[in-house]
């Protein structure tokens, strides 16, 4: 067989496979363009999310569902996320999803830890921690389509509101009582937080008079609830008088250790 | 090949590699503004330029008037190689920015085909050495 003819040969049978895979690709394309394709906001939806804690992780979950109708399966399909807190990088990774034909429904679980979550508001004041977080989480879909011809990459973004991390803080008014040589002096301290700062946690507190230390009181403190605890003093009985005369010079410093931060919650007269 | 027969290839060349490529791609992109197809806040934007396909499909097609003309086989298998390794620049370009992408305010679709060009190569070059007489 002459060599032109061999050509010639060779160029229809590329034609037609490029026709036929041309064509097929079309149609699966239709038809999956009802599905995933029609709607690529809401086939990746970022609304409706669940919270778990566990293990000093806060558990984002949501299912994700995919619809594809074309007879092309999405091959190696990937669920890429970031999710960011302003500027702060709080978590990025990727979910290997495998092909995917037809109907799909799949519990994606995206662990955030709480160090990463709330660690940059620890180094600012007590009322940057009385703000919600907002996040950001943008999610990424990639996938290959029609024998790897076609790589897809679809993208949405959602927003999370989760509730500030310190609700409510307050010091009561004091108990006292005298006995021989001390004044027993117990403050009340209310401390509500959000639900996924849930962890024990220590706090230290110093006692001060005329910007005299009078005594320290560190507790062990339940996080993620409304707490209750008793902040408790003994002090000389020789400051008695000049402290009922002067009570606007007692005041309270306390700290509190969330995580591996300290954070001084400031100072109570 | 007759001289009309050389004046017809030309032609048909330049329709398959400069005019309906330019075409397609001015009338996709909405970065290129001459038919934008984007509505309702979508925005569809392709990466391939036709300046570019008008950059590298010129070559092709000045390879294959060339080609064309010559009557002796020797002379039009040279060509034939320099038309082919024009065409490859010409595919390798769609191979690499073979995408198009649309997007809205939260969400955003990216499409890569260029693989698909890799056949269309190989059928291109085919072709092109099937028209000579060994």
């Amino acid at each position: 067989m002459k060599i032109a003819k061999v050509l010639k040969l060779t160029k229809y049978t590329l034609l037609i496979i490029i026709l036929i895979f041309l064509i097929s690709v079309g149609i699966s394309s239709f038809y999956a363009s009802q599905g995933i394709l029609a709607s690529p906001d809401s086939a990746i939806s970022v609304t409706g999310f669940n919270y778990e804690i566990s293990n000093g992780s806060l558990f984002l979950k949501f299912d994700l569902h995919i619809l594809n109708k074309g007879f092309y399966s999405l091959q190696n399909s990937r669920l890429q996320y970031f999710i960011v807190n302003g500027s702060s990088n709080i978590t990025s990774g990727k979910i290997y999803l495998g092909n995917i034909v037809g109907e799909f429904y799949i519990p994606i679980s995206i662990p955030v830890s709480i160090i990463n979550l709330v660690g940059h508001f620890l180094t600012y004041n007590i009322s940057q921690l009385e703000n919600p977080v907002n996040l950001r989480v943008y999610l990424k879909f990639l996938s290959y389509y029609a024998f790897n011809f076609f790589t897809i990459s679809l993208s949405s973004i959602g927003k999370i509101k989760l509730p500030p991390p310190l609700l409510y803080f307050n010091l009561g008014k004091p108990q006292y009582n005298i006995n021989n040589s001390y004044i027993n002096i117990e403050f009340p301290l209310t401390i509500d937080t959000a639900f996924y700062l849930k962890t024990t946690s220590i706090i230290k507190t110093i006692l001060q008079f005329n910007n005299t230390i009078l005594g320290y009181y560190n507790a062990t403190l339940e996080l993620g609830t409304n707490y209750t605890l008793w902040l408790k003093y003994n002090v000389p009985i020789s400051y008695e008088n000049s402290m009922a005369n002067n009570y606007n010079k007692i005041s309270i410093l306390v700290w509190i250790y969330i995580y591996d931060f300290k954070l001084y919650l400031g100072e109570f007269k | 090949m007759s001289n009309q027969d050389a004046i017809k290839s030309s032609i048909s060349q330049s329709i398959k590699f400069l005019i309906i490529p330019t075409l397609i791609y001015s009338i996709l992109s909405d970065n290129i503004g001459i038919f934008p197809l984007g509505l309702n806040g979508i925005v569809v934007k392709s990466s391939i330029e036709p300046l570019m396909i008008l950059l590298l499909g010129t070559p092709v097609l000045i390879s294959h008037i060339a080609f064309s003309s010559f009557d002796r086989n020797k002379s039009k298998l040279i060509a034939a190689f320099v038309e082919s390794a024009f065409l490859i620049l010409y595919f390798f370009y769609f191979i690499q920015q073979g995408s198009i992408s649309i997007s809205s305010n939260n969400f955003s679709l990216s499409i890569y085909y260029g693989e698909i060009f890799m056949l269309i190569m190989a059928l291109s070059i085919v072709s092109l050495f099937s028209k000579i007489d060994f």
